[in-house]
């Protein structure tokens, strides 16, 4: 049994037209690379241009002796057209700018409002601290005046017993000179 | 008999179902509608002229970092979702990646006027603004694609916005290098400025889509036949007949140019080669690719026949990022975006570069 694969005419159908396609265009590439081409090119296409430019300037000017549109007057009304999307685009564009600056001052609103939210809060929380600093400084005043009151208490207690002190002094001083005066007729009678 | 046995294993045996299909297909596939592309569910953002920007949401969000995607002005952005299996959109979505895509839509004639300096300033940069607002995230990743990899990364040169990934695939950052695929002579005969595109662009205003499919043509393959070789070749199978239509549908789909961004191109970044002299100014701002700080992928093909690597890997030493890589996938330039190699590099890529949710 032999590996090789049936003959397949479509196949070298294929091979052959594209050998002859690249031979074909190689040819084309000879008879095209030389200087007289390349004249004969630029000659042709001159003429060619020149044709059209004598052409298009006729149908012009019959044009416009038939009072009939031609395809230029037909672009220039196009072109305004294209215009005005132009500005409309610009004017779309210049819409999206807005926009971004509006959404840009609302984030910033809204940053302002939570900055305001958090003052807020802070200054509530300093108000509440106030009221019971005041609470303090009222019950501290209190303090302060039952203190003096004792203090004053105190200092006249100091003076009640100072007084009583002396007082006490006073009755000691006096019973000693009595007491002495009591002993001198003794001494007296016992001397005689 | 001796002789014949052995030829006989050569011989094909005839298939007719398979044989009746392929040639059904064969044949509707060039007569069908165009097949329906932008499957992966998306909605818009932001309208401007005729740019759409798209959001992809996705399907459980897993990076905060949203991708957003700057395409070609040469061809629709739908390349990046072209069908289920085969969309790196598609991919990026299911792996949790927010998807924007800039479409710049179909030119009208009134657009003639648009420049390179419209697109960066008035197109992209809004773009990404609306992007990073729809979006909330702090930061954005910028994929660029072909010619969308430059103006990503003439964007991301002279943007103010965060862009914290820089993706560049297949971008044409030399355009002198793109010139070497040319025959010598033209290419010689365009860099001295002896072919001039002014008058061109001043007849034409704005650059009809088979021309830019022409050009396409002359640059990559002129004469391109063996696509039709192919499909007839595998046309039995449905997924590969499907997939095919939609690639043809795709290279043939070019959308207008601004014959201003033609002149820019040609005159400023082809001749001048300004971008990689640093003297291109954009709405009076110099493009110095220095200002780039964003992480870099830079991912090129092997097989580009329209961007050679030599033109994309310059902007590897033009910037000033400390996180750059450079990687290239052995595929074509249009390639990258329907395999699955890219999309899964990039993943790994991002999910280092990039906050998870």
């Amino acid at each position: 049994m032999s590996n090789n694969r049936p003959y397949d005419p479509f196949d070298s159908l294929s091979k052959i037209t594209s050998q002859l396609e690249k031979q074909m265009n190689d040819l084309i590439y000879q008879v095209t690379d030389n200087k007289e081409f390349v004249r004969l090119l630029k000659r042709g296409s001159l003429s060619h241009t020149l044709l059209q430019e004598r052409l298009s300037k006729n149908q012009e000017l019959l044009a416009s002796q038939l009072n009939m549109p031609t395809k230029n007057d037909l672009a220039n009304v196009a072109k305004i057209a294209i215009q005005t999307e132009e500005k409309l685009d610009g004017l779309e564009e210049q819409l999206w700018n807005l926009s971004d600056s509006a959404d840009k001052t609302n984030q910033e609103i809204v940053t302002i409002v939570e900055i305001s939210k958090e003052v807020m809060k802070v200054t509530t929380q300093l108000k509440s601290e106030l009221s019971e600093f005041g609470k303090e400084k009222a019950e501290l005043s209190e303090f302060k005046k039952e203190y003096m009151e004792l203090k004053e208490e105190m200092s006249t207690m100091k003076e009640l017993l100072k007084s009583f002190i002396t007082s006490e002094e006073n009755n000691l001083t006096e019973m000693k000179k009595q007491k002495s005066k009591q002993l001198e007729p003794a001494k007296a009678g016992n001397k005689k | 008999m001796a002789m014949i046995s052995p030829l006989i294993d050569y011989i094909p045996s005839l298939d007719i179902t398979k044989e009746q299909k392929r040639w059904n297909r064969f044949i509707n596939r060039l007569n069908d509608p165009k097949p329906k592309v932008n499957h992966t569910p998306r909605q818009v953002v932001w309208k401007k002229n005729k740019s759409t920007l798209w959001h992809y949401p996705a399907v459980e969000k897993k990076h905060e970092t949203p991708i957003f995607i700057v395409y070609s002005l040469v061809n629709k952005p739908y390349i990046f979702d072209l069908a289920p299996g085969i969309s790196a959109i598609e991919q990026f979505v299911n792996r949790g990646y927010e998807v924007y895509l800039l479409d710049w839509g179909v030119l009208g004639y009134e657009d003639k006027g648009i420049t390179l300096d419209d697109y960066i300033v008035d197109h992209i940069q809004k773009a990404v603004k609306r992007a990073l607002r729809h979006s909330n995230a702090e930061d954005i990743t910028i994929w660029g694609a072909c010619l969308g990899g430059v103006m990503a990364s003439i964007y991301a040169a002279i943007s103010e916005e965060p862009i914290k990934n820089l993706i560049l695939s297949t971008p044409p950052i030399d355009f002198r290098a793109v010139t070497q695929i040319l025959p010598e002579k033209l290419a010689e005969s365009i860099l001295n400025n002896e072919i001039s595109v002014d008058r061109f662009v001043d007849v034409n205003g704005l650059i009809p889509p088979r021309y830019l499919h022409y050009l396409c043509r002359f640059i990559s393959s002129p004469i391109h036949f063996s696509s039709y070789a192919t499909l007839l070749n595998h046309g039995y199978n449905d997924k590969f007949a499907d997939k095919w239509a939609r690639m043809d549908m795709w290279t043939k789909d070019h959308v207008p140019m601004s014959g201003e961004v033609l002149r820019q191109i040609y005159n400023d970044l082809i001749i001048d080669n300004k971008l990689m002299k640093g003297e291109l100014i954009v709405c009076g701002k110099r493009v110095d690719f220095k200002n780039i700080q964003a992480n870099l992928l830079v991912m090129t093909a092997a097989n580009d026949n329209v961007v050679p690597e030599e033109a994309s890997l310059p902007i590897m030493d033009l910037v000033s990022s400390k996180d750059k890589t450079y990687e290239k996938f052995v595929t074509g330039h249009i390639g990258m975006f329907l395999s699955n190699k890219c999309p899964d590099f990039m993943d790994k890529w991002l999910a280092m570069r990039t906050k998870q949710v």
